[in-house]
């Protein structure tokens, strides 16, 4: 009976992945599955068109960044609520909470709003900006939930020894932490890699990210290119996950207490 | 009240208040501003005060759009929690590593963009390729069916697209439920069924919530999907509201229409929160 569910759900997950795989892998230019004829020369020509290779990069460097930005806004917060909490502390979380409860395109209007009477409506920069206030709940939580596992009797040790609040931070606090920033920075990176719509409205005219590339061509026609890009994200996804899962985060990231088997 | 000084928090809180407050406060007002303000010729718009472009939001075309939005959004939420709630309770109770396999095939699905999820779904329903031509050759169908482009298709798409977040947000609460409760039931008489529904369910009824706001926010927002698997019938708010400000340059009248969906979904929010806390057992 379970085997049979999870197998359904499986199949669920897994055949749109199957299908993206197998388009990136066909020799025509055609929408076919199965593949006939399988050969690797999208790859090669995902990399060649310089159109498809600067969104990819483009898309990567963006991720990157915002999840750096929402790391660096995060952080702080947590490390007040967790120090100090406080009514400044609850505004501040409630603000980043709020932001990932809002739809997705009445952020995006705001921010379309924002940026074109600044005038930088079309920068990357707005991208990375948008994007990290749109995801800065998730390393909020993750670096929260590695806060809480800290024993506060440390800290009252530490200052016995003569540690200031910073050297408390940066020497006990910090590493401590560090796994737990490493899943916030990278489930950041990974929405921001496949965000549309406010990548599109903020900026889709100037800078095309991947995901607005893929729809642009979408709407003039099919290229097995487009497919291409999503197999190395969901690569990069797999890899990025499983290493965490080897240094045994997963778990604890997603709230499991510790002393489960 | 104490009297506000400023201290050590709020020197540790001055940039990411800050930057809140910048980048997601004041886009934020700037909507709710622009909503009351009038179009100008040539994409622009001037700060007004009036609620003219409210007042076209009384129009059955837009009333429909936003009921058929919920609906939608309402439907596809329901559908992936059946599927997950049952899904992550078994997950549960397996071993280790089957957990650890299933978290990363899970996560590792969060990469894949909404355009990408709409369009491999376009591939598996379109009548040439896919499940049609699979049930036509399999005999059970005369002809190859094509399942896309419909409602059933947008919502598979969707579903598809929430579940992985369901399951994440739900998993953990599920982990954490005391195992000597569901044993205590089952020794008292209860059926394996009786103890799921009014053992483990009610205890972890926030989560349960939180889990279906999630989805209902997400797919109340897309985009995308109901453009690629949908006829313009099927199309929703959100896509109104994109091409109102993106080419009809009407960046008022779409800053309208992005209130009134934020005012539902916040109802809906609302409503969820009172069914969470008025239920029979405090959790």
């Amino acid at each position: 009976m379970r085997i049979f569910f999870f197998s359904l759900i499986a199949l669920f997950i897994g055949s749109p992945v199957v299908v993206l795989v197998g388009v990136s892998l066909h020799e025509t230019g055609q929408m076919m599955f199965p593949p006939s004829n399988p050969h690797l020369g999208w790859y090669i020509f995902f990399f060649e068109q310089s159109q498809w290779r600067d969104a990819f990069v483009r898309s990567l460097t963006i991720a990157a960044l915002s999840a750096l930005v929402a790391l660096v806004v995060a952080v702080p917060i947590a490390y007040a609520g967790w120090r100090f909490p406080g009514r400044t502390v609850g505004l501040c979380v409630t603000l980043a909470m709020i932001s990932c409860l809002m739809p997705a395109v009445v952020m995006a209007l705001g921010f379309l709003l924002f940026w074109g009477q600044i005038g930088y409506a079309g920068e990357p920069i707005s991208i990375i900006l948008c994007h990290a206030i749109s995801f800065v709940a998730l390393p909020l939580v993750t670096t929260s939930l590695g806060l809480r596992s800290i024993d506060p009797e440390w800290l009252n040790a530490a200052q016995t020894l003569g540690a200031n609040e910073r050297a408390r931070f940066i020497t006990l606090v910090l590493p401590y932490l560090i796994p737990y920033l490493i899943s916030g920075y990278l489930f950041v990176f990974v929405l921001s890699l496949n965000e549309y719509i406010i990548a599109f409205m903020v900026a889709g005219f100037a800078t095309e990210t991947l995901p607005v590339r893929v729809f642009n061509s979408l709407r003039s026609g099919f290229v097995p290119a487009m497919a291409v890009g999503a197999v190395l994200f969901y690569l990069i996804g797999v890899l990025v996950f499983a290493l965490n899962a080897k240094l045994g985060h997963l778990e604890r990231l997603l709230g499991v207490p510790r002393d489960r088997p | 009240m104490r009297k506000w000084q400023f201290n050590r928090s709020h020197q540790i809180l001055l940039f990411p208040g800050g930057f809140l407050l910048l980048f997601f406060a004041v886009p934020f007002l700037l909507l709710l501003v622009a909503s009351l303000g009038r179009s100008v010729a040539g994409g622009d718009w001037a700060f007004g005060f009036s609620a003219h472009n409210y007042g076209r939001l009384y129009d059955p075309y837009f009333g429909t759009s936003l009921v058929y939005t919920l609906a939608l959004a309402l439907s596809v939420s329901s559908i992936c929690l059946v599927l997950a709630i049952p899904f992550t309770w078994m997950l549960s109770e397996c071993r280790r590593r089957t957990r650890t396999l299933w978290m990363v095939f899970l996560l590792a699905g969060l990469t894949l963009s909404e355009v990408l999820v709409a369009f491999a779904w376009q591939i598996l329903l379109s009548a040439s390729t896919g499940i049609p031509q699979l049930l036509f050759k399999l005999g059970w169908t005369d002809t190859p069916l094509p399942l896309q482009p419909g409602l059933g298709a947008i919502m598979a798409s969707l579903v598809y697209m929430a579940f992985p977040y369901a399951t994440l947000l739900l998993y953990a609460p599920f982990c954490s439920i005391d195992r000597t409760l569901p044993e205590a039931a089952r020794t008292l008489g209860a059926s394996p069924m009786k103890t799921f529904f009014t053992v483990i369910l009610p205890t972890i009824r926030g989560p349960l919530v939180a889990a279906f706001l999630l989805v209902f926010i997400l797919s109340a927002g897309s985009y995308v999907t109901p453009q690629i698997l949908g006829l313009p019938q099927h199309w929703t708010l959100p896509v109104l509201i994109a091409e109102q400000a993106l080419y009809r340059f009407n960046l008022p009248f779409a800053s309208a229409l992005a209130v009134l969906l934020l005012i539902a979904s916040l109802i809906i929010l609302h409503l969820a929160e009172r069914l969470r806390r008025s239920g029979p057992s405090p959790s």
